[in-house]
């Protein structure tokens, strides 16, 4: 199971980092929200993730899998959910003015 | 008195949420605005006034008691932090009124201002590093959005850039807690400090520690991480690039201090060195970048990665006398820099012109502004009467005793640098011959905004001696984190906060 999800997180860092390197600015996001979720999957691994096992404890102390790291991850989620959306928004609202969504030819600001 | 910690969150929440409803009255936004920024100004006073006459103050969100439960933890150096961001904020707010267009102010201005305000205290003020993480979310997403406020082709520009290199920092960020939570089992920094105390095999925990510093350069524009910084502040509409500046920067700083002086106390020798030579480089990035620069606010942004290489040096070096400098420099730089900001953008209203080449002569023109601009130049660039140049003098002393000699001439070859370019600066826009241009005229309350940041800093210097002895005190806490730990802990044995 650990080495499962260290490939998958592997795999998401790899894909996102990529991603980051091209140059049109949506497979950026893209990119953005592949390594974010990287990021969550290695949170929800740091907690000692065990398979079947509930984040609660039942009765009679059936063995429970540290709740933390999972509520951690839900606002993780949630809060890369929201930049997410500002920033495809803040994206479209680029593409609205320039045309494109290549950033050597949106960029602008140098030095 | 027991929620005083609690206040200068609530209050911009307040705050914010307020004006939202307020649909499209401008007088009533601006009212609640400004309102809401006193206040988070006075329960920043009277949090610092509690904390100086009776120790760290600990809050535990809704009873839940530490390590389980998230706090607020009050100390010296974070109620210090809240009172000077408050203050630069409340300027800035009076200043915004004059500056950010009606359309502007009627919709989601002032909400954001609070937001972004809200994180800023929250990160200064929490004991948690997972909730340390949610209030850079908050203080980060508001800032973007300022960024891009007006709209403009670059603002975006600027805005997505940086965004994109701060989420980057976050999921870096996620991955640090992560990596610590699985060694240490807890999120409390106080419990940290207490555990790694005890651990026996240090383990990932310096790449752990580097991390963290990887993640708060990003906020604090160490290098490599500072290349969003001149683009971000320079594009924002001027009162939040004044607050970007003078305040959000120095939370990258203040998180440095905070972990490496709480949780990995025990790492801070063999990570020294990284800390160092990122400065340095900093130091020469940021200077050397101001050189070239002819548009007023990307010189100001470019000072500002200089400056942040200066008090991170400070950081690095971690002695007494060095943390002391580092903290005169934070303060000199919040008020300082946001001053520069604010005049800057007077006299870009005044010419229409952002280009240093196409002002000059405003000085016959607009004596005060003039005036304000010349005292943020010597506050930054450390000429002896204001207290800038006892922050320089107090670090190269500091490198000195330390034996990092190269560090103080390096030191003290930049601070040459940072004169030569910010006079330059002020005898292009203020002294030469007239450019001929029709003036336009600034509203009062953005020049008097500045002026008033300038009278702070004046004041700061005839009372330097009750500031730098303040500082003292706060650097003798930073150097007892077990006094911190002892604080957060009575909390557990002694849930009703009676002594």
């Amino acid at each position: 199971m650990t080495t499962m999800l260290a490939l998958t997180i592997g795999v998401l860092f790899g894909t996102g980092t990529f991603l980051l390197l091209r140059r049109n600015a949506l497979k950026v996001i893209i990119g953005l929200s592949l390594i974010s979720h990287g990021a969550n999957v290695l949170l929800v691994t740091s907690g000692g993730f065990a398979g079947n096992r509930p984040p609660i404890i039942g009765p009679g102390g059936v063995p429970y899998v540290d709740p933390l790291p999972q509520a951690l991850v839900l606002t993780a989620i949630v809060i890369s959910f929201g930049v997410t959306a500002f920033l495809v928004v803040l994206l479209y609202r680029l593409y609205q003015r320039t045309g494109t969504v290549d950033m050597d030819h949106i960029r602008k600001l140098r030095g | 008195m027991k929620a005083l910690p609690v206040l200068p969150i609530a209050i911009p929440l307040a705050t914010a949420i307020v004006t939202v409803f307020l649909g499209r009255s401008m007088r009533g936004k601006i009212v609640v605005s400004l309102t809401g920024g006193g206040a988070s100004f006075v329960s920043a006073l009277l949090l610092l006034k509690a904390v100086w006459g009776g120790g760290t103050l600990v809050h535990a969100m809704g009873s839940w008691p530490p390590p389980f439960g998230i706090i607020l933890v009050a100390d010296l150096l974070s109620s210090g932090l809240v009172l000077l961001s408050s203050g630069v904020a409340l300027v800035t707010l009076c200043y915004s009124v004059g500056y950010v267009e009606e359309a502007g102010q009627r919709l989601m201005y002032h909400p954001l201002f609070h937001l972004l305000m809200l994180g800023i205290y929250g990160a200064f003020l929490t004991g948690d590093i997972f909730n340390l993480f949610v209030f850079f979310e908050i203080l980060l997403i508001s800032s973007y959005a300022l960024v891009a406020f007006a709209g403009e082709d670059y603002q975006l520009e600027a805005a997505l850039k940086y965004a994109t290199i701060n989420l980057i920092a976050s999921a870096v960020f996620l991955v640090a807690v992560g990596g610590l939570y699985g060694v240490m089992g807890t999120l409390n920094m106080a419990d940290l400090g207490l555990k790694i105390g005890q651990l026996q095999d240090p383990g990932p925990l310096l790449t752990i520690f580097l991390l963290f510093i990887a993640v708060f350069g990003a906020k604090a524009s160490l290098f490599p991480f500072y290349f969003w910084l001149p683009d971000a502040h320079s594009s924002a509409p001027t009162p939040i690039s004044a607050v970007l500046s003078g305040v959000l920067v120095k939370v990258g700083a203040y998180s440095i201090l905070r972990v490496s002086t709480v949780i990995f106390v025990t790492l801070g020798p063999e990570a020294k060195g990284w800390i160092l030579a990122l400065a340095a480089v900093t130091m020469v990035v940021g200077a050397c970048g101001a050189l070239a620069q002819s548009d007023v606010k990307r010189l100001l942004a470019y000072s500002s990665v200089g400056q942040m290489g200066y008090i991170i040096l400070g950081l690095g070096i971690g002695t007494p006398l060095a943390l002391v400098s580092t903290l005169l420099f934070i303060v000199n730089h919040a008020l300082a820099k946001a001053m520069l900001f604010l005049t800057a953008g007077v006299v870009i209203e005044a010419t229409g012109t952002r280009e240093m080449k196409n002002m000059g002569g405003l000085s016959r023109t607009m004596p005060w502004t003039a005036g304000a601009f010349l005292v943020g130049v010597m506050a930054i660039a450390g000429v002896p009467p204001l207290f800038g140049f006892f922050a320089k003098f107090l670090l190269i002393q500091a490198a000195l005793e330390a034996g990092y000699g190269l560090l103080a001439a390096l030191a003290a070859a930049l601070a040459i640098v940072t004169l030569w370019y910010l006079f330059a600066a002020w005898q292009q826009i203020f002294w030469r011959e007239a450019s001929g241009h029709a003036l336009q005229h600034a509203p009062r309350l953005m020049t008097g905004s500045g002026l008033v940041l300038a009278a702070v800093i004046l004041i700061g210097t005839v009372c330097l001696n009750p500031v730098v002895d303040f500082l003292k005190s706060v650097e003798a806490q930073l150097r007892q984190p077990d006094a911190y730990v002892t604080a957060v802990f009575r909390e557990v044995m002694n849930p009703s906060g009676t002594p």
